[in-house]
């Protein structure tokens, strides 16, 4: 046992050795080439696995970021709103681990644009439904930074009557299929119904999030709607939550649940809120980025592979020579491994340092825009050490059997080039 | 010091069958610097790379000091050409990315000995070839008798009990020829076993003795 460790001692230092050499005195445009590969190989294993399930996190983002909250507050299955909704409120605002709430009204509606006109016997009227939600424009803004999503016109405030703002997807410029409300502009009169209750309101502004919860929306004033919706005992449908800096999302779950909130209310953080598919598509991307990933990992070993060979190969002779001297034939193998290493090592390296400082920052000032998202390149530290890890097996794999493969090869007929 | 008993070496190609090595004997002593010559494709180089644990006989029995070589196993005839032997070979067979120094320590390197014994012992041989102000050269850099006698420190830097040279004036001018063969003589008068191959009788003159190889036979 001891005599084998010694030996190996001696190849892995004969094999440093060697490789050191050949690197620093090699081709520096063949070297720079297999670093290039290599750069590029470990990008594709980051980046690309990293823009895919950025997508499903840039959805689970803006939910949480401009819908939900950290936690999320509907009805009890068998209610129609948040029982003792006042109560409920007053109740999480006390909350020292809560920094903002939001309280919504929620409710169907229709929505008509251009009812003064006359119409001809055989038009439509034009019409859509949507969501009527009642917001308390400062503290929604709080929570969602709403007002920066208004693309024309005016954020809500607080003391406005009959005003709305109008998600885009109700509006049919704003729609790629023609569908929505034609030739609505801002300080357009619409009339809105929900259930009994018709008003003409002003359109104030156009809003446009990628948060699902905010699609098709009619946006108006909490005292507002809650009047519209005859909603006498203040019976809120939604509360969004933000807890302060430190405080989890089941950290404040689990606090309102032992304030017996849950008494009154659905409690969710916003992962538990999030629809079904979001989740579905969330697993299914992080498959697809995982077999993407793998596919990069394989081409990079068969790259590392190609080239080490090619590298051994047209060395045949001078690896012969060095088993011809009494060179062990595993200093020999030692020295392509390290060399494998070596490209995979700086390759990886260089690649980390433009997904740090170049990629990540720049996704994060411009998102790709998707219907659904801002998709955004998710890389954490951790993972992108566990990816390099991945490439530096396979690497050591790649490395290793075509420099065994030469290396075996008869020591005459290496030296004396035949085959 | 060497001793081979009815050495046979036969190659075989598709159904043709050419015995290279027909049975032969020889012994070389302690000290004694040995030419083997002979017309080309008399088997000389074949001889040698049996003697000198590159290949293997077809039959036969080689001893070298003591130790039968043909019943060696891969890693034990590898360690034994480490510490046992040294080779010259015909085109110098330097390593392209080592210096001259690097190229004379890899074999002590292998032995165990560190970094800094190696390159003391490097040194040393390089500066009995009389390339003590070449050391940091790489092969390129080189003139042909220049690389030949790193070849030769690099053979004989772990004190090998043999020296083997395969036409080591092959690719050399005369002048050059005649200078390593004095590297030879040197390396003789201090004790070492030298077995060379060479097709230059001029040069084989240079020897103790002279083994003329023809149709794989003695003469």
């Amino acid at each position: 046992m001891q005599t084998w460790l010694h030996q190996t001692n001696i190849n892995i230092k004969v094999g440093w050795f060697l490789a050191v050499r050949e690197i620093k005195r090699g081709n520096r445009w063949n070297i720079s080439l297999i670093i290039f590969v290599m750069m590029l190989t470990f990008l594709n294993l980051v980046v690309v696995r990293g823009i895919l399930v950025g997508l499903p996190a840039g959805v689970i983002t803006a939910n949480r970021e401009q819908y939900t909250g950290d936690v999320f507050l509907t009805p009890l299955d068998t209610q129609d709103t948040i029982q003792n909704s006042p109560l409920v409120i007053d109740l999480i605002r006390q909350l020292p681990t809560v920094k903002t709430l939001s309280a919504r009204y929620s409710g169907s509606a229709k929505i008509e644009a251009n009812f003064y006109q006359t119409l001809q016997s055989d038009q439509l009227p034009d019409v859509v439904n949507g969501k009527l939600l009642g917001i308390n424009p400062d503290k929604e803004d709080s929570l969602s930074q709403l007002s920066t999503y208004i693309v024309a016109g005016q954020y809500l405030s607080t003391n406005d009557i009959d005003q709305a703002i109008l998600d885009t997807g109700l509006l049919e410029q704003y729609s790629t299929d023609n569908t929505g409300l034609p030739n609505v502009h801002i300080g357009d009169k619409l009339r809105l119904t929900v259930g009994q209750n018709t008003r003409v309101i002003t359109v104030k502004g156009f809003l446009d999030t990628k948060a699902q919860g905010f699609t098709g929306v009619i946006l108006m004033p909490d005292h507002q709607v809650q009047s519209m919706l005859n909603r006498f005992d203040y019976g809120i449908n939604q509360i969004a939550i933000r807890s302060v800096n430190g405080t989890t999302p089941e950290q404040i779950k689990q606090t309102l649940n032992a304030n017996q909130i849950d008494q009154y209310a659905t409690i969710e953080t916003y992962q538990e809120s999030l629809p079904s598919f979001i989740q579905d598509i969330a697993a299914t991307f992080s498959i697809l980025g995982n077999i993407i990933g793998s596919i990069g990992l394989v081409v990079a070993a068969i790259t590392v592979f190609i080239v080490i060979f090619v590298n051994a190969i047209t060395r045949r002779k001078y690896i012969g020579i060095l088993k011809g001297i009494g060179i062990h034939r595993a200093a020999i193998e030692w020295s392509y491994i390290f060399q494998s290493l070596f490209y995979a090592t700086i390759g990886s390296l260089i690649a980390t340092i433009i997904i740090f400082t170049l990629l990540i920052p720049y996704f994060d000032a411009n998102p790709l825009d998707f219907p659904f998202s801002d998709g955004i390149l998710l890389v954490t530290p951790g993972g992108t050490a566990i990816r390099a890890g991945l490439l530096l097996i396979a690497t050591l794999a790649a490395g290793y059997f075509p420099a065994r493969m030469v290396v075996n090869q008869n020591t005459l007929d290496s030296i004396l080039g035949r085959q | 010091m060497i001793k081979a008993t009815n050495l046979t070496k036969t190659y075989h190609t598709g159904h043709l069958k050419l015995d290279v090595l027909k049975g032969l004997n020889m012994h070389v002593k302690t000290g004694e610097f040995v030419a083997i010559t002979g017309k080309s494709g008399s088997g000389k180089s074949t001889l040698l790379y049996q003697l000198s644990c590159l290949d293997h006989p077809t039959s036969g029995e080689i001893y070298i000091d003591k130790t039968e070589i043909t019943k060696l196993k891969r890693n034990q005839r590898s360690l034994f050409r480490l510490n046992t032997l040294g080779y010259v070979f015909q085109d110098y067979a330097l390593l392209p990315s080592l210096s001259a120094i690097e190229n004379v320590m890899i074999p002590l390197l292998m032995q165990g000995n560190s970094q800094e014994q190696a390159r003391h012992q490097a040194v040393q041989a390089l500066t009995q070839v009389g390339l003590a102000d070449k050391l940091n050269n790489l092969p390129s850099q080189l003139s042909g008798g220049q690389q030949q006698r790193v070849s030769i420190a690099r053979a004989i830097g772990n004190n090998p009990k043999v020296l083997f040279a395969d036409e080591p004036t092959a690719n050399l001018d005369s002048d050059t020829s005649l200078m390593l063969l004095e590297s030879f003589k040197q390396l003789h008068d201090q004790g070492q076993t030298i077995l060379m191959v060479t097709h230059e009788d001029e040069y084989a003159k240079q020897a103790d003795r002279i083994l003329t190889l023809q149709d794989g036979v003695f003469v």
